[in-house]
């Protein structure tokens, strides 16, 4: 059975195994299609800018570069902070016990940079825990699903159609003072799935 | 900077600037004190992939990766990737020479492909005429956290007086009622909220928060509901 979310509070356990909702399974998709003239799929590639090599699918990989153009292997690249402190690896949470806080504010919830939502199955599951969810209160715990020199936070969530782990990093947005300077220009992604009357 | 159109739910509308609220940027990557970046490179030629090795040698073409490099072209093979151009392949993988029909595919949940149809351009709705508007419906911040999954947010950002005046006073009377307003767009008022051409329709929550004379006026965009697959 693959490893799943365990986490205690107050030396009680409850652990669960998590499914990962996505959109397309919850609503469909979009998709726009280049086809040719017998409307059959067209793929992707790209032409170099000398015009030399056509890069079909499977010719490129990406790797990890120093600023002389020399690629460094995986096992030699760390990470470091703003200030230039060296970080450690944060190894994944999955099977691996957590400490779980809690209850937590909805406001502190909203404020998660959303990466991933994983609908959960206890396994096993504190009555305390259990109850304080039922009753609509939120619990937060740390969560990487692979290692990674960033840690994500998680906080479970229960509704009517069970019970869920929001995954992301906190990013709270700063309150504005009335004389605030304009705002940074921004730049939006682009997106091109389809919503099918979500609401 | 980009701006907003909307009005609050006594048709007082306004034009404000507004950013996304940003995940803090990872850890750099760094190895022997250098910073590394990742990159794109090439790692084998057209006569070098599996398919192209299969049509050469035969689907077992182990053998001949043993007495020979059949897979390695060594013309190419880590050559960085820099600026290339999108080109289309047609059925038989050979370079279309023309443009192709671009068409719309839509999928069901299981996968399946349920629709071809011509592409419908979704025009953008969020700085129009008709500004975006409240809706009827309003939420406890914690149901709203239990129902949907907020995967983006934006920040509306005050100008000048009047409007600090107009977004503080929402955000006062949005965070004193604990509560998120649905905003809508077009004609109807219930349209979802598209930032771009073509762009994914979002549902959008307007959130606020106060601390004194500093405020928060936070739009919450949805696209995902915290349910179970098959209940759609």
């Amino acid at each position: 059975m693959p490893k799943g979310i365990v986490v205690a509070h107050d030396g009680t356990v409850s652990s669960f195994q998590i499914e990962k909702v996505e959109r397309a399974k919850l609503y469909g998709a979009r998709r726009r299609l280049a086809v040719d003239q017998k409307g059959r799929t067209c793929a992707r590639a790209a032409l170099t800018d000398d015009g030399q090599v056509l890069l079909r699918a499977g010719m490129t990989a990406q790797g990890w570069f120093d600023s002389d153009g020399r690629q460094i292997e995986q096992k030699a690249i760390g990470a470091e902070d703003a200030d230039g402190n060296p970080l450690d690896l944060v190894p994944s949470t999955l099977g691996v016990e957590q400490p779980l806080e809690g209850p937590i504010a909805a406001t502190e919830v909203l404020d998660l940079s959303l990466t991933a939502v994983y609908r959960i199955a206890p396994e096993q599951i504190d009555d305390t825990l259990a109850a304080s969810l039922a009753a609509g209160e939120f619990w937060r715990f740390p969560f990487n699903y692979r290692p990674d020199y960033r840690s994500e936070t998680g906080y479970l969530v229960q509704n009517a159609d069970g019970i869920f782990a929001l995954v992301g990093v906190p990013a709270p947005a700063e309150f504005l003072e009335p004389q605030a300077p304009p705002p940074l220009a921004d730049d939006d992604d682009d997106d091109d799935d389809l919503d099918f009357e979500m609401m | 900077m980009r701006t907003i159109h909307f009005a609050d739910a006594n048709g007082r509308d306004s034009h404000v600037s507004f950013v996304t609220v940003r995940t803090p940027a990872p850890p750099l990557r760094v190895a022997a004190g250098k910073l590394v970046t990742m990159r794109r490179f090439v790692v084998a030629g057209e006569d070098n992939t599996h398919d192209a090795l299969a049509a050469g040698h035969g689907g077992d073409y182990g053998k001949a990766l043993i007495e020979g490099d059949p897979e390695v072209d060594l013309e190419l093979v880590g050559r960085p990737i820099t600026t290339t151009s999108m080109v289309y392949l047609d059925g038989d993988g050979e370079v279309l020479r023309f443009a192709p029909e671009i068409i719309e595919a839509i999928y069901g949940p299981d996968g399946g492909e349920k629709e071809r149809r011509p592409p419908q351009d979704k025009p953008p709705n969020i700085d129009e005429e008709i500004p975006l508007r409240f809706t009827k419906n309003r939420l406890k911040r914690a149901d709203a956290v239990r129902r949907f999954a907020f995967s983006r947010t934006i920040q509306l950002w005050h100008t000048d007086g009047l409007t600090y005046d107009f977004l503080h006073g929402l955000a006062k009377s949005l965070d004193e009622a604990d509560e998120l307003v649905l905003l809508g767009g077009g004609e109807s008022g219930r349209d979802p909220i598209v930032f771009q051409t073509n762009g994914l329709p979002w549902r959008g929550f307007l959130e606020g928060r106060v601390d004194g004379v500093k405020y928060q006026l936070l739009l919450r965009l949805s696209n995902l509901e915290l349910k179970k697959a098959g209940d759609t």
